[in-house]
């Protein structure tokens, strides 16, 4: 199981669950490459079980809510295009 | 005379150590903040810098925290005693930036110590460098806390050094905000964006102290320059590995790339420099990293921003008055000083002027909101030349007894700010809208003599021999 963070902009009612959604999501493995942050296809839960994967919702400031949900990551999205990269 | 200054960041950190204002940390900190709360209690307490000689994960990194976040080490920066008084800075500062600019020499990369390690393309990895999580809650590890950013006008040539802060993304994309209104911001908004044109820029952490102040300094002419009438000499600059932009050749780090147009992405909440996470995440300019080169043993930089004092609030509020003060003198207009609060988180300026004529602070407070430094404050109190403009208790009284509530209050509203000010309402922020207010605490120049309030102090409610007795007897009295 991979853990992941990710920073919501609304309250976390509001949040689209289990649905297929573009959003960021920061990987939390400890080493040098802790917080990589990437975007990805995703779908979401508020029930720490349902998914294969770890994610820790934080508010738009920040803040640490505390209970875990899980994330199914669908696929990553690139942003830049390929001849910037 | 030579001026003193520090040619690198080694030299620095020796001239900390000697005067006391340095701890080597010798146990080793974890990147992951650790070693921001301690930068942040440094800050908080105006504590030595730490030397941190162990960092977990990065065997062979050092970093050094709060470098200049009093003003004690911006003396020794200057090359002035560690405890010259805050004016007697300023007066150095602007006795040396006050001249022609010096153009910056370029170097052999083999007299560059920042070449010695060179990754380019993907073996250059931000990953590889010990940028700290400086606060919980951050939306990212920040490389670039006390740093600068060098670019060039596609059009002029002309070099900016700016401080814009920057989150790791990936191993080769950092994000960041890039205000329209900055100099980096008009180049690239202006420029590159329109002719889709990616902007190459350098990331340089761990320049000397005297190029830090630059690239913090509003300075009116390519900072480059600015370094160098603060050293009295041209800066030593060494080509880029990836573009032709010029970087101090004894820095520790550089990152290199190109900042992308047409591309945004994610940056943020961080922790800023006025003691708050204020600005939302949002979609902000993305950077591209082509290439790192660093010295032997290199030395990360960690500010932390928060309440104050940081180094970002010190050295903004130090540069901003004392431009501010150049621009009000070019105007003829007879300040006696400008003092702006490092507390303030650079908001709030004090400005002593002599009440020459009716409406002299309503002037002062335009052409100071007017000009480029006016996004960066709001709030200004004028007083008259009685008033020690660096005594806070002094200032205080002025605005509480000479300020009037109904008449003496003046607010500008719709100017230009930025999303990071914490009082400013959510769809402000969004668009950096601001506001901006003046205190004039001058009585009106209208009323008589008989008519205008006299200020009862020891200085100026006494005859002078009545005062020199009274302070040669002082200790006869007991004291």
């Amino acid at each position: 199981m991979t853990e992941y963070d990710a920073f919501f902009l609304t309250e976390l009612d509001q949040v689209a669950q289990d649905t297929e959604q573009e959003m960021v999501i920061r990987d939390l493995t400890e080493g040098r490459a802790k917080y990589r942050c990437i975007y990805v296809m995703a779908r979401l839960s508020d029930d720490p079980a349902k998914y294969a994967d770890r994610l820790w919702p934080r508010l738009g400031r920040g803040q640490w809510v505390g209970q875990p949900w899980s994330v199914d990551v669908v696929s990553a999205v690139e942003k830049i295009p390929e001849a910037w990269r | 005379m030579g001026i003193t200054y520090y040619k690198d960041n080694r030299e620095f950190i020796n001239a900390l150590r000697a005067s006391g204002d340095l701890v080597d940390v010798q146990q080793e900190v974890d990147w992951d903040l650790e070693m921001g709360a301690i930068v942040r209690r440094v800050c908080e307490m105006k504590e030595r810098s730490p030397y941190f000689k162990s960092i977990k994960d990065y065997a062979g990194f050092e970093a050094l925290g709060a470098p200049l976040a009093t003003y004690r080490k911006l003396a020794i920066a200057l090359g002035l005693a560690p405890d010259t008084p805050i004016p007697d800075i300023g007066k150095e500062y602007t006795a040396r930036t006050s001249g022609q600019g010096i153009k910056p020499v370029v170097v052999d990369r083999s007299a560059a110590p920042v070449k010695r390690h060179v990754f380019l393309g993907d073996d250059a990895s931000l990953f590889d460098l010990p940028g700290p999580m400086v606060h919980d809650g951050d939306g990212g590890r920040y490389l670039a806390t006390w740093h600068m950013i060098v670019a060039a006008d596609p059009d002029t040539g002309d070099v900016n050094w700016g401080m814009y802060r920057q989150m790791v993304h990936d191993e080769r994309t950092m994000v960041g905000p890039v205000l329209p209104f900055s100099d980096m911001g008009k180049m690239f908004y202006n420029k590159s964006v329109p002719r889709n044109q990616p902007l190459p820029f350098a990331t340089v952490i761990g320049m000397d102290p005297l190029a830090g102040i630059s690239a913090c300094a509003p300075a009116a002419i390519p900072e480059d320059e600015f370094c160098g009438m603060m050293m009295g000499e041209p800066v030593e600059l060494v080509k880029c590995e990836t573009n032709d932009l010029l970087v101090p050749a004894h820095a520790e780090i550089v990152i290199e790339g190109e900042i992308l147009p047409g591309v945004m992405m994610l940056e943020a909440p961080f922790g800023e420099y006025t003691g708050y996470r204020t600005s939302p995440r949002d979609d902000r300019t993305v950077y591209r990293v082509k290439a790192i080169t660093y010295r032997d043993k290199p030395i990360m930089m960690v500010s932390n921003m928060g309440i104050p004092t940081d180094e970002g609030q010190l050295l903004r509020s130090f540069s901003l008055g004392l431009e501010m003060e150049k621009l009000l003198r070019s105007q003829g207009i007879p300040i006696t000083g400008v003092y702006m609060l490092p507390e303030s988180t650079h908001h709030l300026v004090v400005i002593g002027t002599r009440n020459a004529y009716a409406g002299i602070a309503s002037q002062i407070a335009q052409l100071v909101f007017g000009s480029k430094l006016g996004p960066w404050f709001h709030q200004v109190i004028v007083v008259d030349q009685t008033v020690d403009i660096y005594n806070v208790n002094e200032v205080i009284h002025a605005f509480s007894t000479r300020c009037n509530p109904a008449t003496d209050i003046h607010i500008y509203r719709n100017s230009a700010g930025t999303p990071l000010n914490p009082f400013t309402p959510p769809e402000d922020r969004r668009v950096g809208r601001g506001s901006k207010v003046l205190f004039d605490c001058l009585f009106p120049i209208d009323w008589t003599r008989t008519d205008t309030p006299i200020l009862v102090s020891f200085n100026t409610s006494y005859p002078e021999d009545v005062k020199e007795k009274v302070l040669a007897n002082w200790q006869n009295y007991g004291y």
